[in-house]
Formats: structure tokens, C-alpha cells, sequence
């Protein structure tokens, strides 16, 4: 079996990052967590690439070629949004409020400041995921940790690729 | 376990299950066979993801 990583581009064509010679589908247990975010992070650094959701196997190249003919438009698509950028966290967007209306103003407030520092957003269930350029990373960092607001990452775009749940 | 995996990165291990399992690109079981004649290009990283490989369209 061929374990999926991420996808990007390489010498301008659509790539798939993989493992080979897996038995099976390995479970999501903390060292393979571990192993898929550290080797997509750092195929960060060299390239634009979407990862792929933990634990996608496939049972040979055949399949993968196939997969990045059929969602090629949709799959340049994501890369073209992502590239350059990076995603960061945003928890603790719960503002201290003694009513209802002063909550909400709080929290508007929040996302007025930090949403011109980003191309994209999404809600998570924990946190906040937006989507940065690499060189806004450390004015948008500063400005939420000055709202009282945590940040985590930088990861890749797991939340930009489109799926629903994603 | 939080901030170990690389300088200046902030993850916890909910993080990582969150956006591991819910998040990334979704293959779903309709891949189909491939058509056409695309050539196939290994190419071995380097030593930091050893065993990872490419597959190109």
C-alpha cells in the first residue's frame, strides 16, 4: 500500500508525496500523528503543498495518477490559494462580557482586527483557523496575542482544502 | 505534549487529531483507473523525510 502525505507541485506538475510499502492503513495513534504532520511540515518548506487527511492509502501509483488527472483543476486550484501562506490557530476568541450584546461586539471586534491579516478563514470546532501570508505571520501573531488570544501553528493548510468538514 | 515538534511552532496533540482527522484532502473510494500515458517520476527526498517519495501526474 502507498501512504498519501500531501500534494503539490514539482517542476510545475501536480505531485503526490507518499510513503511506500505499507501493510495497511496505519492507525491514528500519537507517533503516526506525529510522523504525518512532521513530514508534511516540512515539505512546507520546500514546496506549496495541501496535505492529504491522516491515514489515506492507496493500493498502487495507478490509483494516485488517477486521482491527480481527475481533480487536477480542483486540486491547482487549492494550491494556487494556499501558496505563500500558512495557517495559524486562534483559541480563546470567547471575550469576557457581562452581556450578551457586549460578548458579541467583543468577539466582532476580534475578528475585525485580525481578518484584514489574512487571505481566508475558517471556524474549527476548538479554535479559529486563518489563513496567512509567511510574512504576516508574526504582525498577525502579535496583534491576536494582544486581544489576550492564543496561537497555534504554524501548520499547513488543513483547513483550506475544501472539504466540508475540513 | 505541545511546542516540541519544531522552533517557535505551538501544536498540541488535539490540534494535531483535529485537524489530521478532520481536516486535509479527502481521497473518497471513487478513484477510478488511470487513462493515458503519464510517466511515473521517483524521486527520493532528502535525508530529513528519508522515505518519502513522489508520485507525479
Amino acid at each position: 500500500m502507498i501512504y498519501l502525505y500531501a500534494i503539490g507541485e514539482s517542476g510545475g506538475r501536480l505531485t503526490a508525496f507518499v510513503k511506500r510499502g505499507l501493510g495497511s492503513a496505519p492507525a491514528p495513534d500519537p507517533e503516526a500523528l506525529l510522523d504525518h504532520d512532521r513530514v508534511v511540515y516540512s515539505l512546507m518548506d520546500r514546496a506549496t503543498v495541501v496535505p492529504v487527511r491522516f491515514g489515506t492509502v492507496v493500493d498502487d501509483e495507478s490509483e494516485i495518477r488517477s486521482l491527480l488527472l481527475k481533480r487536477r483543476k480542483e486540486l491547482r486550484g487549492l494550491l494556487a490559494h494556499v501558496r505563500g501562506r500558512v495557517e495559524l490557530g486562534v483559541r480563546g476568541q470567547q471575550p469576557k462580557a457581562r452581556t450578551g450584546r457586549e460578548y458579541m461586539h467583543a468577539k466582532l471586534e476580534m475578528e475585525r482586527s485580525l481578518a484584514p491579516l489574512a487571505a481566508d478563514t475558517r471556524a474549527r470546532s476548538k479554535e479559529t483557523a486563518y489563513l496567512v501570508e509567511r510574512d504576516l505571520v508574526g504582525k498577525f501573531t502579535e496583534r491576536a496575542r494582544s486581544m489576550g488570544l492564543s496561537v497555534t501553528g504554524p501548520w499547513p493548510p488543513y483547513s483550506f482544502t475544501g472539504e466540508l468538514d475540513g | 505534549m505541545t511546542g516540541t515538534l519544531a522552533p517557535g511552532r505551538e501544536v498540541t496533540l488535539v490540534d494535531l487529531v483535529d485537524r489530521l482527522l478532520g481536516g486535509g484532502v479527502v481521497i473518497s473510494g471513487d478513484i477510478t483507473l488511470a487513462v493515458g500515458d503519464i510517466d511515473l517520476v521517483h524521486v527520493s527526498l532528502r535525508a530529513l523525510i528519508a522515505s518519502v517519495d513522489k508520485v507525479t501526474e
